[in-house]
């Protein structure tokens, strides 16, 4: 008999010796188990070991091959700490080894290729580790360069400026399917578990032509596909949300191998008080994401995904502090509820000379407010397709091509009988004081392609995109160009640039609200940026970037949209330093200016300065720091303010539009977490702390009632937060 | 410009936030304002407080404007029957705008004001207070006591209470009533509680009646809060004066300025009834044509306490 055979028979007789990983309860199957008379058994890939027939055995059901006694025997693996154990030779034995530190790999993002040349990229494991994201790590976009960064909790704070565009102006995609808001309320927590993330990547401006229908950025956000091997899963509990996740692969009929996600998560505050002063209904929200990963074969794979999430709460509309209780009991009853449902498919098909991606999604937005007789209803149902191919024609030659296409159906319903201006960020419909029943459907697409060319050191992409939106009939063809010259080892110079269009959306065309002759919005833009990596480790770039705007839509909560011209430029440093699994360290500094008109746009931000690290110090310790600082933002001062006889109320007088400016914003994050590695699972406990000085705290203005008087709402200064993970 | 922020869910979560408070609030009268527009009587009036009390010591400058046309200047305009009013008032050095939609017809809005004496102690949730009944007095409450001003003829009117002065508070109770305490009213997350107590004295609160089309009325309401000495009523005002119940509703009086005399600012040197038929002293070049001065007139700046002061000058008691 072979020795292949020995082994193989012995270890289906009885492992009696099982080697894991503490804390995955992963098999480790380099291990080795060295005997006291200096023979090493080593161990399978389901971490048994292979007792040789030549071992003495156990007596027990293992066989004869194996040990007989009581013995000392060391288990060794190189990549984990070695373990000496006093065994019986009877018992089955379960050795759990504690990993090393990983190896110190160093990262150079820069290396990346991408079709867009102009963009930044946070992947796992910068989600998982950057301090200040109170376990939410959707909320890094705002540390990227070319994001506004706003005052946590401040009204802006869920809104994503990208060099400063307005919010609308960007697209927020999630697996490539656009979703409708990435944050619950005010940032209070995103929509997606950070569990389940992988990366996030934006877009800022000069993409590549695989991109439409944005005129800001595109953030798109990816989720993780299930590890097809084995059980994860976790709870997690912080002091705004709790939540869960699992993976697990899965045997399906005919023996295909599968693998499920799950997670839900919902916010607790409600649970305690339903109701206070100002609420009447404590605001709640929650989100789920399922998907199902299927791999037919080594070259396809299919997800299907689930997603869905939903923010409620109820309050008196106006100001109740100013109130007495009388007026009180008369404030309108507000309630909020709006949530969407998505169902995402993706097929990504690879061979030696082709690459396909395909999406298709079905997104259910559902949005409404009411109190009294007056209400707002506002539900849009799309399908959205996207596809990307990209052929290798030849060495140096190769081919992306695409379209995408985005057909949309809104019905809104307004029931009122006057204007509320005091619920423009929640109920538009009812700011705008117009009765509304309308029902319209729009495809907005476009299809592309570009070549892309490898001349030595220069790569070179020059790309066609044709857009068309249905609802103004326009069609727009859109050039772009992207280039790519390594200059040296670890030194690069980009240079993109193109024109690109946005439909203005169907609620801006509507006849009843809207102004139906609105075309799209244009912009051109250019980026030119270097990358140089120092020692091969040290990676800096600078970027320059400049965008033109046109036709952009000028939106006020009470007055039908117009159109404003606009232009915007500015310089993004960065820096990154990374070894893998044990360190990392960013920082950027975004200079800029937006202007839309004459006047600053209101997402204008001169400077954006953002430090990140994250240090592994010891086995099991994390800790984290982050700083950032950034010019506020604009606000248009009131100068005055007419006493209005009809209603015994004020209304302001405003000053030159984003003429004044909320002080500069500055914030520390400190994140301290330390893992336990338990047998089968792992418990993360954890700590982080904002602290933002007092002068740089200011969130918004706010007015007396006469508008004489005004003053800056602060945000909170310090906040402490204790969460924990437990994680298979 | 971005729509007005959603400020709301701030504190929702329990994160604390914070603004620092306003020394002006709606339910007093404050710094120098136009408190309250309307038509009255086919004549464009204003409540225009001073900021000092329920006198001027500079007379406001008024200029009144219908659709951004200029119309005219000073007090006593007829009111065209319709557009946009515009009021340009420089009150006390101060520059206040208002704006009112002129009504076609301007109901007339007789307010007449109940004055009622009550003790609310610490019950001061609006059921609570609805709970306790006062009982009807002519001027004033005792030194102990709260009142309630009831408002009548302002069916289908909304009414909005302030305060002149700094002392007291007002805490609104349904459509038609309102309590007024010597106490300043604080409130915390929904609750009510008593603050500072201020002196006895006569307390005045302005009642404004308002139809969101232009048909406002108001009405000044003092009330003795455990005020000592007699006090005079003149229509809805208080004087302090020891006359019985004058048969005629006129009294030439000699009003001197007096800045200790609290929010009136002037002493009564003199008061006499004046028959029907008696003409009295000629008429103060700042009176209104056609009737007698009333407190109020001082109130709203038509006449200033400078107008007033040694003059003899027949007051209308209404």
């Amino acid at each position: 008999m072979s020795l292949a055979l020995l082994l193989c028979a012995a270890a289906l007789a009885a492992p009696a010796v099982v080697v894991r990983e503490r804390g995955t309860n992963d098999p480790v199957p380099g291990a080795e188990l060295v005997l006291p008379d200096g023979r090493v058994v080593p161990v399978d890939a389901r971490g048994a070991a292979l007792w040789p027939a030549a071992a003495p055995g156990p007596s027990g059901p293992s066989g004869p091959s194996g040990p007989s006694g009581p013995m000392r025997i060391e288990v060794r693996s190189a990549a984990h700490e070695p373990q000496s154990i006093d065994w019986d030779g009877q018992e089955p034995l379960r050795v759990y080894l504690v990993p090393l530190p990983g190896v110190a790999e160093i990262v150079v993002e820069a290396r990346r290729d991408s079709p867009s040349v102009s963009r930044q990229i946070i992947d796992r494991e910068r989600i998982e580790k950057t301090p200040g994201t109170f376990d939410d790590p959707l909320r890094l976009l705002q540390a990227l360069p070319g994001v506004a960064s706003t005052p946590e909790y401040a009204p802006t704070a869920g809104l994503l400026s990208v060099r400063g565009a307005q919010p609308t102006e960007s697209q927020v995609l999630l697996d490539g399917i656009e979703i409708p808001f990435l944050y619950h309320f005010q940032q209070y927590g995103s929509v997606v578990h950070g569990r389940l993330l992988d990366e996030i990547a934006l877009y800022p401006s000069a993409r590549s032509a695989a991109w439409g229908d944005a005129v800001g950025g595109v953030a798109a956000v990816t989720t993780r596909q299930a590890d097809p091997r084995k059980v994860h899963g976790g709870v997690n509990l912080n002091a705004i949300t709790a939540g869960a996740y699992v993976q697990a692969p899965a045997t399906l009929p005919g023996g295909q191998r599968a693998a499920f996600s799950a997670s839900a998560r919902r916010s607790f505050a409600d649970l305690g008080e339903s109701s206070n002063d100002q609420y009447t209904l404590w605001p709640v929200f929650w989100d789920y994401l399922t998907r199902a990963d299927l791999r037919p074969s080594a070259d396809v794979r299919w997800s299907l995904m689930g997603v869905g999430a939903g923010d409620r709460y109820g309050r008196y509309v106006g100001d109740t502090a100013a109130l007495d209780p009388i007026q009180r009991l008369d404030a309108p009853d507000f309630r909020f509820d709006r949530g969407f449902h998505g169902l995402i498919l993706n097929r990504a098909a690879a061979s030696a000379d082709a690459a396909h991606l395909s999406s298709a999604g079905f997104v259910h937005d559902r949005w409404s407010g009411a109190f009294a007789d007056t209400s707002q209803l506002r539900v849009e149902d799309s399908v959205q397709v996207r596809h990307v191919s990209t052929l290798s024609l030849t060495d140096r030659l190769s081919l992306g091509l695409g379209g995408d296409a985005r057909a949309a159906t809104v019905q809104r319903t307004a029931v009122l009988d006057q204007a509320w201006s005091e619920l423009a960020g929640e109920a538009p419909l009812l700011a705008r004081g117009v009765a509304v029943d309308e029902r319209r459907s729009g495809v907005v697409g476009g299809i592309w392609a570009e070549p892309r060319l490898q001349l030595g050191p220069l790569r070179l992409q020059p790309g066609l995109r044709l857009q068309g939106d249905s609802d103004s009939g326009a069609l727009s063809p859109e050039p772009r160009l992207a280039t790519v010259l390594r200059t040296a080892e670890d030194q690069q110079l980009r240079f993109a640039a193109g024109r690109t269009s946005q439909a203005p959306g169907l609620d801006a065309t509507s006849p009843v609200t809207g102004a139906p002759g609105l075309g799209l919005i244009r912009a051109d833009q250019a980026a030119l940026g270097y990358d140089l990596a120092i020692a091969g480790r040290w990676e800096l770039g600078a970027e320059l970037w400049g965008t033109r705007v046109i036709d952009a839509l000028d939106e006020d909560p009470a007055e039908v949209a117009d159109v404003v011209d606009g232009r915007a430029g500015g310089v993004e440093l960065t820096s990154r330093y990374r070894l893998r699994e044990r360190f990392f360290t960013w920082a950027s500094l975004a200079l800029g200016r937006s202007f839309r008109g004459d006047a600053p746009a209101d997402f204008d931000q001169p400077y954006a300065l953002n430090l990140v690290a994250s240090w592994d110090f010891a086995p099991g310790w994390n800790a984290g720091l982050r700083y950032r600082r950034s010019s506020g933002l604009p606000l248009t001062p009131v100068q005055g303010a007419v006493y209005d006889g009809d209603t015994d109320g004020y209304r302001p007088i405003y000053g030159p539009e984003n003429s004044d400016r909320l002080p500069d914003y500055q914030k520390v994050d400190l994140h301290l977490e330390r893992g336990f590695a338990l047998r089968r699972w792992t418990l993360v406990v954890y700590g982080e702390a904002w602290w933002v000085p007092a002068q740089n705290n200011a969130m918004y203005t706010v007015y007396s009632y006469d508008y004489t008087q005004s003053a800056t709402v602060a945000g909170p200064g310090f906040v402490p937060l204790l969460g924990a993970r437990a994680e298979l | 410009m971005l729509a007005r922020p959603l400020r709301a869910l701030l504190p929702a979560l329990c994160l604390p936030a914070c603004a620092p408070g306003f020394t002006v609030e709606r339910h007093r009268l404050g710094p120098p304002r136009i408190a309250a527009l309307g038509v009255i009587d086919g004549e464009l009036q204003a409540a225009l407080w001073s900021g000092l009390g329920l006198y001027h010591d500079e007379a406001p400058r008024l200029r009144w404007l219908v659709d951004g046309l200029l119309i005219g200047e000073g007090y006593g305009l007829r009111a065209p029957t319709a557009g946009l009013l515009r009021l340009e008032a420089e009150i006390d050095g101060v520059e206040r705008v208002a704006e009112l939609s002129l009504p076609e017809e301007p109901a007339l809005l007789p307010l007449r004001v109940q004055r009622e004496e009550l003790r609310l102690g610490d019950r001061l949730a609006v059921e609570q207070r609805r709970a306790v009944e006062g009982a009807p007095v002519e001027n004033g409450v005792s030194d102990d006591a709260d009142a309630r001003l009831v408002v009548e003829g302002a069916e289908g009117r909304g009414l909005r209470w302030m305060l002149a002065g700094p002392e007291g508070g007002v805490l609104e109770l349904d459509a038609t009533r309102a309590d007024l305490l010597r106490h300043a009213v604080e409130y915390d997350d929904g609750a009510v509680s008593r603050g500072a107590r201020g002196p006895a004295g006569v307390y005045t609160a302005l009642v404004l009646a308002i139809d969101g089309a232009g048909s406002n009325r108001w009405r000044w309401v003092d009330v003795g809060m455990g005020a000592e000495g007699p006090l005079l009523r003149a229509g809805e005002r208080l004087l302090p004066l020891d006359l019985e119940a004058p048969a005629s509703r006129r009294l030439v009086v000699r009003f001197e300025i007096d800045d200790e005399a609290g929010l009136l600012g002037l002493r009564v040197g003199a008061a006499t009834p004046l028959a029907e038929a008696e003409a009295g002293p000629d008429p103060l070049p700042c009176a209104p044509q056609g009737r007698p001065l009333r407190l109020d007139d001082l109130a709203e700046g038509r006449c200033t306490r400078a107008d007033v002061d040694g003059q003899y000058v027949v007051l209308e008691l209404e």
